[in-house]
Parts: structure tokens; C-alpha cells; sequence
């Protein structure tokens, strides 16, 4: 299991467009990918989830990846909260 | 009315009426009134790409959201600008009230509902100002979206026209 810890880098925080792209990155993995902030912990391909998690920007997370393409999902996953990455639009 | 109440803050919107609604648990119910449109047509690549799942986009004629099903508010949002509701029927519910209006840090939006608060279809959540989102120069579309789309078997929204809050907005089969 990979355990890393990810600054979420967006202004806007954990908001809807980068929960979309966190879900949709995890779905391309076969690995479990959770995503835990403050108490709470979600699958990161629970859209819900990862949005009632309100992590804000600056925030850090917790990353967690099991499996057998761990490694590639928890970079992936990395890169969307890095990049403050929205699914197609430019970032400010 | 006295001597002081020119210095009180405008009071937050009162809560409004909750509409009648008689839902079946086949139906998700329209959230808002004005115009409703497919949803690869939003102004946003993100929800109309359908990556979020299935759903409608409602351009709003008033600024009062109402639940779209029976169920319980799942996720709630600082800012006020979301809404995630798990109806009784299966159905996972995102509410969106305008594109990119979580900028606007809850300005403008009042919510009367919390986490874990049970809610009936037509019963009034929030109101949203929409003049404050056209001054900050954002949509307004009011996007929803069934989350859980790949659980469904048929998730089948209405074809674009005039609806009012409280009409079948999208059909689902369990």
C-alpha cells in the first residue's frame, strides 16, 4: 500500500470539477485509492464523497493506493490535486 | 420599528414556501423553475462532458432550489453553492447552482438545510441571488446530476422546455 500526502493546489479547493477528475483518474486504476482529509475517509471514485470532504485550498490530504498499479494511481492522483487541474478549462 | 433598525443588517431571506409535491420513487422532481436543456449543452466542458453521470441543467427563472426527491442531505458545501442528496429511491444527487460560483465563497446563497437532515420532494433548501451571480459574472445554470448513474438501469431526463420546480424533471428506473 502507498501512502502519500498531497497539498491540494487549487484556489478553489476540493470543488466539483476536480472531485470529477480525481473520480475519473481512480476509475482508470484497478488499485483501491482512498483520499482522507480531517477525519473523514472516501473512495477517491466517490464523487459525493470526495466533494462532502470540503477539503480547501492549501489543504493537505491523504492519499492511499492498493494494488497492483498502485504506484501509477497514486501519481495520477497527485497530479490532479497538484495541478489544480479541471477537466479542460484553464486554471486562473 | 424602531430608532435603530436602520442600523440592523438586512435580515437573511426568509426560508420560502415549500412546493406540493406527490412523488413516486421512478421520478426526480425539477429543483428550480425556468428552462430546462440537455446537459452536453452547459456552458462548463466538465459537466457536459457527462463525466459527473446523467442529469439536466435548468437555467433559473427565481432563485429558490427545492428537493428534487424524498431523502436525506448527504453533502453540503461551506460556500453553498452544492447540495448532495441520497433520495429514499437509490438515487445519489448533486445539485450545482451555477458554474465556477464556489469563487464566490457563499455570497448570495442561504441554505436552510444541513447534513443528515431528511427531505421531502418540493421542500425548499436554499435560495441563491441571482443578480449577485450575474454581478459576479457567472452562470447561473442550475445543474443536476445523478451521481450514481452507473448503478441505475435507466436514468432519463426530460427533453428540453419550459418546467416548473415540483414537475418531473428525469425519470429513473431502479
Amino acid at each position: 500500500m502507498l501512502e502519500l500526502s498531497c497539498r491540494v493546489a487549487d484556489p478553489r479547493g476540493l470543488h466539483a470539477r476536480t472531485c470529477v477528475a480525481l473520480a475519473s483518474v481512480a476509475a482508470d486504476f484497478s488499485c483501491k485509492a482512498t483520499i482522507s482529509f480531517a477525519d473523514a475517509t472516501v473512495s477517491a471514485s466517490d464523487l459525493m464523497g470526495l466533494m462532502a470532504l470540503e477539503a480547501g485550498s492549501g489543504d493537505e490530504v491523504i492519499v492511499r493506493c492498493a494494488g497492483r498499479d498502485e504506484a501509477e494511481a497514486a501519481r495520477a492522483i497527485r497530479h490532479v490535486l497538484a495541478s489544480g487541474m479541471t477537466g479542460g478549462r484553464p486554471t486562473l | 420599528m424602531g430608532l435603530f433598525d436602520m442600523f440592523k443588517k438586512p435580515a437573511a431571506p426568509a426560508k420560502p414556501e415549500d412546493i406540493k409535491v406527490e412523488s413516486v420513487p421512478a421520478n426526480i422532481y425539477a429543483p428550480v423553475s425556468g428552462e430546462a436543456m440537455n446537459m452536453e449543452d452547459v456552458p462548463d466542458p466538465v459537466f457536459a462532458s457527462g463525466a459527473m453521470g446523467k442529469g439536466i441543467v435548468i437555467k433559473p427563472e427565481q432563485g429558490i432550489i427545492y428537493s428534487p426527491v424524498d431523502g436525506e442531505v448527504t453533502v453540503t458545501t461551506g460556500t453553498l453553492h452544492a447540495l448532495g442528496i441520497m433520495g429514499d429511491n437509490g438515487v445519489e444527487i448533486l445539485i450545482h447552482v451555477g458554474i465556477d460560483t464556489v469563487e464566490m465563497k457563499g455570497d448570495g446563497f442561504t441554505g436552510f438545510v444541513g447534513r443528515g437532515d431528511t427531505v421531502k420532494a418540493g421542500q425548499a433548501l436554499m435560495t441563491f441571488d441571482m443578480d449577485k451571480i450575474a454581478k459576479a459574472g457567472k452562470e447561473d445554470h442550475v445543474i443536476m446530476v445523478v451521481t450514481n448513474t452507473d448503478d441505475l438501469p435507466n436514468v432519463s431526463p426530460v427533453s428540453p422546455q419550459h418546467i416548473n420546480a415540483g414537475e418531473v424533471a428525469v425519470v429513473v428506473t431502479q
